[in-house]
């Protein structure tokens, strides 16, 4: 008997061993990413437009991110519920059309019972959503899940969409960690890797606040993942600038008090074999989200919530584009999107405050208005309005460039509403110019 | 539809929550043939959706815990067939050094994979050959010295990761998680505590 299982081990190991050697054999991937710049229209007209993504009242929207269609029209997608972190909390989706300059109805692509019905575990709640297309044309949306205790016990959940996110597969949990699978949020937006292989940037919340990439193989498998910052640095939520197939700059979130709560920087110029040591950028960040784009001719053209937090106003009341010609060293205003520093001279009551966000509302969209206006304002209100005090939030900024060259962006409006700005190269060389 | 790897890592739950059951009720003192029919009751309750939540109570152990490595799920069942069975394959290897080769790998892992610095060994498991390498002549080692157990976890982790037994693509995940790397801890404290007792014992006398 013991001799017959001796043989038997013998022949586990090899065969173990033979299948885990062809599956490293078969890992081999590119060091190089994907440039995928698009061009400058000459000739246009400055184009400057806002409107609202999202139009379901009296709920709470957040975290809304941006993909753009086979035909040319864009999906966001956002959280939306009673409030962030709530059960009932959902991933909604709209459609952008340029050609109508409108947005589709709300869209519902995953809520916390499907997701847990698909992965056949319990999901108490849902947040930020992302999209990326794979080199087949699928498109996978990432969302963050957690089944226990705050964001820091999150992982990543995606589906995918083979009809440009008409209809949806069931949900598939991905594995990015062997401490309980607990602690990767999605915020940024993916890249590639010149052989198809997919980018994704990650953050870990859990003791140490640090930001990651984790690579997709085609099938949508995690092939790898690599470290950003660690310890301290406190960098969360990685947007990743390609500037050319081997020189790359990532901005993050500084959540921490190092690097005097200024935006941090780390590069590779290897193709994100190896990533250099953290350091500062000279903007302030208030511990929010950023969005960036590189332009063809190199600038970084960003969205920041640029001020210091201040009592109720964590510092998302003030949010700005801006652009830099260096690499991030140095950066130009381009335009103030969104300005309520002066509400933070004296304590906002919910009438003064409703005043306020009726007249921002009806300058975001032109479609709001009538009894519109009110409801708009009374949703901001009840999410911005607490302990007798109010305040204004414009943040998680998520800006892509399409295929026609122009510039989509949607943020958080007031934690009621997705606003939605589309403007272009010649508006921007407007606003240089001035 | 329920994916393959859904129901691998959702057995692993349901495993773990027999084994519990099996050893409560062993404390109880429930004669043999209950023991084993009460133990397969259990573990079909907890595949049983709940009327309200809509979800098997696995499910629920399942959203907190994750699913439980190849090595976890290899003890459990030996514990399982242990008891239910009399049968008690590599009892007399389930020892110091076993321990040990659970408990030193994991000390490294969970503080650097939580961030402490910009080392990570979690990317050996996406398929590193010299990570394999190493793993393959640990493997061998302890075969030559008929270490069966060790033999067993390890080569059945690499087995399952190969075709992707489990919904995680890192090696790591089939090999170790964090209860079994704790468990070990216990275990290896207690071996020790237990040694220095006989020591002194040994002395006093």
């Amino acid at each position: 008997m013991k001799k017959y299982f001796h043989l038997f081990a013998g022949i586990l190991i090899l065969i173990a061993f033979a299948g885990g050697l062809s599956k490293t054999i078969r890992k081999r991937h590119a060091a190089a990413f994907q440039v995928d710049y698009h061009p400058i229209s000459i000739g246009q007209k400055p184009r400057f437009e806002t409107d609202f993504a999202s139009s379901k009242l009296h709920t709470q929207a957040h975290a809304a991110s941006l993909v753009e269609l086979k035909d040319g029209r864009l999906r966001a997608f956002w959280f939306s519920g009673s409030h962030e972190g709530a059960k009932d909390v959902q991933i909604r989706s709209a459609v952008f059309d340029p050609r109508k300059n409108a947005w589709s109805a709300e869209q519902v692509v995953a809520t916390r019972e499907d997701t847990e019905r698909s992965v056949l575990r319990y999901v108490s709640k849902l947040g930020n959503p992302v999209c990326g297309r794979a080199a087949d044309g699928t498109l996978w949306l990432y969302y963050v899940t957690v089944s226990l205790g705050g964001w820091s016990g999150s992982s990543i959940t995606a589906k995918t969409s083979r009809d440009e996110g008409q209809t949806w597969s069931a949900a598939r949990r991905i594995v990015t960690s062997p401490f309980l699978n607990v602690s990767t949020l999605v915020k940024g937006t993916p890249f590639f890797y010149n052989d198809g292989t997919m980018g994704l940037p990650v953050y870990q919340e859990l003791n140490n606040k640090f930001g990651e990439i984790l690579r997709f193989d085609k099938a949508g498998n995690l092939i790898d993942k690599v470290r950003l910052s660690a310890g301290k640095d406190d960098g969360l939520q990685p947007v990743i600038l390609v500037k050319n197939d081997r020189d790359a700059q990532v901005l993050m979130r500084n959540s921490g008090a190092a690097y005097s709560q200024q935006i941090i920087s780390v590069s590779t110029q290897d193709g994100g074999r190896h990533w250099t040591k953290p350091g500062a950028l000279p903007v302030l960040n208030p511990d929010s989200a950023i969005s960036a784009i590189v332009l063809p001719d190199q600038r970084i053209l960003a969205v920041v919530n640029d001020r210091k937090r201040q009592g109720i106003s964590n510092g998302r009341d003030a949010l700005a584009l801006m652009i830099s010609a260096d690499g991030g060293n140095s950066w130009k205003l381009v335009y103030r999107l969104e300005d309520q520093l002066a509400a933070r001279k004296k304590p906002l009551d919910e009438k003064a405050y409703l005043k306020i966000a009726e007249t921002q509302a009806q300058k975001s969209d032109d479609r709001v208005m009538g009894k519109k206006v009110n409801a708009y304002a009374e949703s901001a209100k009840n999410a911005m309005c607490k302990n007798g005090g109010c305040g204004f939030e414009f943040s998680y900024p998520y800006l892509i460039q399409t295929k026609s060259g122009d510039f989509h962006l949607v943020y958080t409006w007031n934690r009621g509403f997705i606003k939605h700005i589309w403007f272009n190269q010649a508006w921007i060389d407007q606003r240089l110019k001035k | 539809m329920i994916t393959f790897t859904n129901l691998t890592g959702f057995a692993s739950i349901v495993i773990l929550v027999a084994t519990l059951a099996m050893l409560m009720f062993r404390l109880l003192r429930i004669p043999q043939p209950y023991l084993t029919l009460l133990t397969f009751a259990v573990a079909i309750i907890v595949c049983v959706p709940i009327p309200f939540g809509g979800l098997p109570p696995a499910a629920y152990l399942r959203g907190i815990m994750g699913d439980l490595s190849i090595t976890s799920q290899l003890l459990l069942i030996l514990t399982l067939l242990q008891y239910l069975t009399k049968w008690q394959p590599f009892q007399h290897q389930r020892k110091t050094l076993f321990w040990a080769i659970i408990v030193l790998p994991a000390l490294v892992l969970y503080p650097l994979v939580l961030g402490i610095g910009y080392v990570d060994p979690y990317r050996l498991g996406f398929g590193n050959a010299w990570f394999l390498a190493s793993l393959f002549i640990i493997t061998l080692a302890a075969y030559w010295k008929r270490f069966y157990l060790i033999v067993l976890c390890i080569a059945l982790a690499v087995f399952a990761w190969s075709v992707g037994w489990n919904e995680a693509n890192n090696l790591w995940n089939y090999l170790l998680d964090p209860f079994v790397a704790i468990y070990a801890i216990g275990a290896l404290l207690c071996g020790g505590a237990s040694a220095l007792v006989k020591l002194r014992r040994g002395h006093l006398q």
